[in-house]
């Protein structure tokens, strides 16, 4: 990162500070550093960093060519960002240390009625021969129940597709629900699965030029594999994400492939589902129906810049829809509702402290979110640091890091178990899978921990998982963070 | 590095859990599983508290600490202490409490004479349990007396029925 791309952040000043503001907050700074007040070397960098920043931004045709460098974004007053580290400080000593971060997003504002973007949702349905009678009306029995649920200025649209795709409703305000309905009836089963023809399809229709302003959200709904197109659908999916346009993917039985739908729906911040009961797609598209109607920001993106022998090792979305995130490039985490926050945690690895500085730099954060109200790309700057000591006193690390990593902890090792079951370390998987029932067992969580015991024992016999095996306990861990803890969706 | 006590994985300093076995490698003062799973499932109390971490942020306090009562919504300030007690002053009292609520309606709300004891260390919390009549909650969480628990900011403690805050700077 440029040193100068922070003369903001070193002023402590908003974006869109007066000239005014900018002088105070520099005489502030300038008085605290002065370096007759202050003979350490670091005052003295301080110091010419204020100086520097003031300097530019004192400078009305200085400051304007400065700004233009920033992207164009402003600062939102109604986002409020809350960090949680699992440590106060961190320990000076010559060995790699852990340090988790976790990160709350909140909107502050009150929703009004009057603001609301509508709804624009885009199903896109598998109908190969494999959806044929019980998966395809379990389908198209929710399409009309979702429907149902919309309001008249929302606008739908479906797709349906296999190895081809056709528009069955074209972007529509729901107005005429029997109409729709009676569309949607007439979806027939034939033919393979190509998901790029549906995906690609459904996401034209979301580009609609007229509907531009809505919340846009794609739902793909499949029971299958594809072939040879899962690269071009990530950079479609890539690319609907920068229109803040997000995919949500539903795997329906147990033969669809769960690191491509995981994949695909990452990309854009949302959310994949494990279809195994009719209810589960009720509860989601219900549940989403309305989450959708209530979106503050969309497509929330954190960039993250690691500090100097800083690695972030793992990153995880913790709600509203919880996911690993990628540790390079990019994150997704969807939309920012008014009625619920967004949670991730961060665990950063740290080789090195800079023995030159007070505090060692995590990593800086890069927040960007589209504000639909005021039509406005909203940014936020944090950075995550902490200070470090020779001794450092024994404390109890915060109860929200505990909580989410106690969580994460169990999701991680039932992902490492299907990594060694499908390297052919049955042996290592056996074992930490019977780790995890027992930290189930005493969680209270029975139900999950006798279905893991149940692959325990298939992977003894079998050498591999049972029939949809692995999903039930990926789910079922992920289930664990969710508000109700629900474990009734294995049933 | 650190060696998880329970299947001897040697993991990186500052782990929480172990990568291997999943083994909780810190200790937490109050949290054991069954905790986390009242956490989990009994959501309620943790989402009522929440409103409220907002609030004391964006109070300028003058002296390093406060305990803001949620229901009068009234502040007391604390001299720069880092260490106090709170309760009740009534008559006969061998030891007299740092912080008095008698005038916050104490006695009718269960809090005891010397209802806990509060340290702050490196700015964080910690609240022990003296023993009281009607027991000290965090969050709806019933706290052991004669144990040190450390307190989140925003956290919501309860004496006996009074419900407060500890702000700090």
């Amino acid at each position: 990162m440029r040193t100068g791309s922070n003369y903001y952040r070193i002023l402590g000043v908003p974006l869109d500070a007066s000239p005014e503001e900018i002088r105070r907050a520099y005489h502030a700074a300038a008085r605290q550093y002065h370096p007759d007040k202050n003979k350490d070397p670091h005052s003295q960098t301080q110091f010419l960093g204020i100086q520097e920043a003031y300097e530019v931004l004192s400078d009305s045709v200085k400051r304007a060519e400065y700004d233009a460098e920033l992207p164009q974004f402003t600062q939102d007053p109604h986002v409020d960002l809350n960090v949680i580290y699992s440590r106060s400080k961190l320990y000076l000593v010559d060995e790699p240390q852990l340090v988790y971060v976790f990160v709350r997003l909140t909107c502050q504002a009150q929703q009004k009625d009057t603001e609301a973007s509508p709804r624009f949702i885009t199903l896109v349905a598998d109908r190969s021969t494999s959806m044929q009678d019980e998966r395809m009306d379990m389908v198209k029995s929710n399409i009309a129940r979702l429907i149902k649920n919309l309001q008249p200025r929302d606008i739908i649209s479906v797709v349906a597709f296999s190895d081809r795709a056709e528009v069955v409703i074209p972007p529509t305000t729901v107005m005429d629900i029997p109409q729709l309905q009676q569309k949607v009836s007439l979806i027939q089963t034939s033919g393979g699965t190509e998901i790029f023809q549906g995906l690609q399809q459904g996401i034209s229709q979301l580009r609609t030029k007229r509907f531009r302003k809505a919340n846009r959200h794609l739902f793909l709904l499949t029971d299958g594999h594809t072939y040879g197109d899962e690269g071009a659908c990530f950079d479609l999916a890539e690319d609907a994400a920068r229109d803040r346009i997000a995919i949500h993917t539903l795997g329906i039985g147990n033969d669809w492939n769960l690191p491509f739908l995981e994949k695909l729906s990452a990309l854009s911040g949302g959310a994949c589902v494990y279809v195994n009961s009719a209810t589960i797609l009720e509860e989601f598209l219900d549940r989403k129906v309305v989450d959708i109607g209530e979106i503050y920001a969309r497509g929330v993106t954190v960039y993250l810049d690691t500090g100097r022998h800083v690695e972030l090792q793992y990153a995880y979305r913790l709600s509203p829809d919880n996911g690993p995130l990628p540790v390079r490039g990019p994150m997704c985490l969807g939309d920012l509702s008014y009625n619920q926050s967004v949670e991730f945690i961060f665990e950063f690895k740290v080789d090195q402290l800079p023995r030159d500085e007070e505090v060692a730099l995590l990593a800086e954060a890069n927040l960007t979110l589209e504000i639909p109200a005021s039509d406005k790309l909203a940014r936020l700057v944090y950075k995550f640091e902490r200070p470090y000591v020779e001794n450092p006193q024994s404390e109890y690390p915060p109860r929200q890091v505990i909580e989410a990593m106690s969580l994460l902890t169990m999701y991680r090792m039932q992902e490492k178990a299907r990594e060694e079951a499908q390297s052919g370390e049955i042996e290592k998987a056996v074992k930490r899978l019977q780790y995890l029932a027992s930290h189930l067992l005493s969680q209270g969580k029975r139900e999950l921990a006798h279905t893991v015991l149940k692959e325990v024992e298939r992977l003894n016999r079998d050498k591999k998982y049972g029939d949809g095996g692995e999903k039930k306990i990926k789910f079922g861990t992920q289930a664990l963070f969710l508000p109700s803890g629900a474990e009734d969706t294995l049933k | 590095m650190i060696l998880c006590p329970n299947c001897h994985s040697r993991e990186y300093l500052g782990t929480l859990f172990c990568s291997q076995c999943g083994a909780q490698l810190v200790s937490t003062g109050r949290l054991n599983p069954e905790d986390i799973t009242t956490f989990v499932t009994g959501n309620a109390a943790y989402r009522e508290a929440e409103p409220e971490i907002a609030a004391p942020v964006a109070m300028e306090l003058e002296s390093g600490v406060a305990i803001r009562l949620l229901d009068g919504s009234e502040t007391v300030h604390v001299a720069d202490r880092n260490e106090f007690t709170i309760g009740r002053v009534s008559e006969g009292q061998p030891i007299l409490p740092d912080v008095d609520l008698s005038p916050f309606e104490a006695y009718s709300q269960g809090v005891s004479r010397l209802h806990v004891s509060v340290k702050i260390v490196n700015g964080v919390v910690f609240v022990t349990d003296l023993g009281s009549s009607n027991g000290t909650r965090i969050n709806g969480q019933k706290l052991s007396s004669h144990v040190e628990y450390p307190l989140n900011p925003g956290d919501v403690m309860a004496l006996g029925k009074l419900r407060l805050q500890i702000i700090t700077r």
